[in-house]
C-alpha cells in the first residue's frame, strides 16, 4: 500500500459521503406521518400504496414475475423468478427512504413520504 | 507494460490459448463467487472475483485484447447464469472498471499500487452498474441510494482483490519462461 492508496480510499469515502448526506437530506424532507410504498417497473410508477395498508401485490410481464406485500407497515418482497434473488434477500424493509431492488426486472420498490419542496421535482 | 515484453514473443495461438485460460478462470471464479451470495450480509455487495482475471490481465495484454476478454467473459457468464437480462449492468460495469484501470495503470506509472488500482477498478464497476440502473430508473435516487454502501463495500474487496493479484502475477508470469 502506498500513500497514494490511501488517497484513492479517502477520495472515494468522501463522494460516498456526500452520496450518503444527498440521500439523508432528501429522505429528511418527506413527510414522515404519511408514509407510502411506491413501486416502479421500468422506471414508471406502477402502483402507490399506503404503508399502513395490508396488500399483496403480483408484477408479471411476459415469462417474469415478483410479488410484493406491504403488512405491519413495512414492505418485502417475497417471491420472484429473477436469477439472482437479491431483492428476495433484502428482506423486510420498514424505514422511509429503504429500498428493495430487483435489477434483472427493473422493479424497484420504495418508502417514500409526500415531498413538498423542488428538490424531488428536479431528480426525478 | 512490465511484463508485457514476455509476451509478444508468443504465437498467434499461444496468445489465444492463454486469453481463453484466463477467460475459463474468470467464469470458474464467478461460478464460485455465486456460491457464496448467500453469505454476503448485504444485498447487491459481492467478492468481484473475476476482477482479478481483467485486472491480471491488464498486465499481460494489450488494451485491444483485455477488452475482447471482458466482452467474451461477460457474455459466456450470462450462458451460466441463464439470463440475458442482467448483461448490460456487467457489460457496463466490466467495460468502465477495465477503461479505468488500464488508464490508471498507464499513467499513473508506480505512484498507484495494485491495490490501489483493484479499489479504483472495484468502485467503478459499482459506478458503471449504478449508470445503467439510473437510466432504466430515469431518475438518480435508487442510484444514489446505494451508492454508499457498494463504495465502501468495494474498498474493502478491491484490497482483498489487489493483493491477490500482486501474489498471482509472479506466479503467472512463470509460464512464459
Amino acid at each position: 500500500m502506498k500513500r497514494n492508496d490511501v488517497k484513492i480510499i479517502i477520495g472515494v469515502l468522501i463522494v460516498a459521503g456526500v452520496f450518503y448526506l444527498f440521500n439523508q437530506y432528501r429522505i429528511s424532507k418527506m413527510d414522515v406521518n404519511k408514509l407510502y410504498v411506491e413501486i416502479k417497473v421500468e422506471g414508471e410508477l406502477y402502483e402507490r400504496v399506503m404503508l399502513s395498508d395490508e396488500k399483496e401485490i403480483k408484477i408479471e410481464r411476459e415469462d417474469s414475475y415478483n410479488i410484493i406485500k406491504v403488512h405491519d407497515n413495512g414492505v418485502e418482497m417475497l417471491e420472484a423468478n429473477c436469477p439472482d434473488h437479491v431483492c428476495v434477500r433484502t428482506g423486510f424493509i420498514n424505514k422511509v427512504g429503504s429500498t428493495i431492488v430487483c435489477l434483472p426486472h427493473k422493479v424497484y420498490v420504495e418508502i417514500v413520504g409526500d415531498v413538498e419542496d423542488g428538490l424531488d421535482a428536479i431528480s426525478e | 507494460m512490465l511484463y508485457q515484453s514476455k509476451i509478444k514473443n508468443l504465437s498467434k495461438v499461444q496468445k489465444m490459448v492463454f486469453i481463453s485460460m484466463l477467460i475459463a478462470f474468470a467464469l470458474v471464479l464467478g461460478y464460485l463467487e455465486r456460491t457464496f451470495v448467500p453469505v454476503m450480509p448485504l444485498p447487491g455487495v459481492k467478492l468481484g472475483l473475476a476482477n482479478i482475471i481483467t485486472l491480471t490481465s491488464l498486465y499481460f495484454l494489450c488494451f485491444k485484447e483485455a477488452f475482447l476478454l471482458v466482452v467474451l467473459r461477460v457474455t459466456l457468464n450470462s450462458f451460466f447464469t441463464g439470463s440475458f437480462i442482467t448483461i448490460w449492468y456487467s457489460l457496463s460495469g466490466g467495460i468502465l472498471s477495465l477503461i479505468v484501470m488500464f488508464l490508471l495503470i498507464h499513467y499513473s506509472k508506480d505512484k498507484v499500487s495494485i491495490a490501489g488500482i483493484s479499489i479504483i477498478g472495484a468502485v467503478s464497476h459499482n459506478i458503471g452498474q449504478l449508470v445503467v440502473v439510473a437510466i432504466t430508473t430515469e431518475s438518480i435516487n435508487v442510484a444514489a441510494a446505494y451508492f454508499p454502501i457498494l463504495a465502501v463495500s468495494g474498498i474493502i474487496t478491491g484490497i482483498l482483490i489487489g493483493f491477490t493479484v500482486n501474489y498471482l502475477l509472479p506466479y503467472i508470469n512463470r509460464i512464459f519462461k
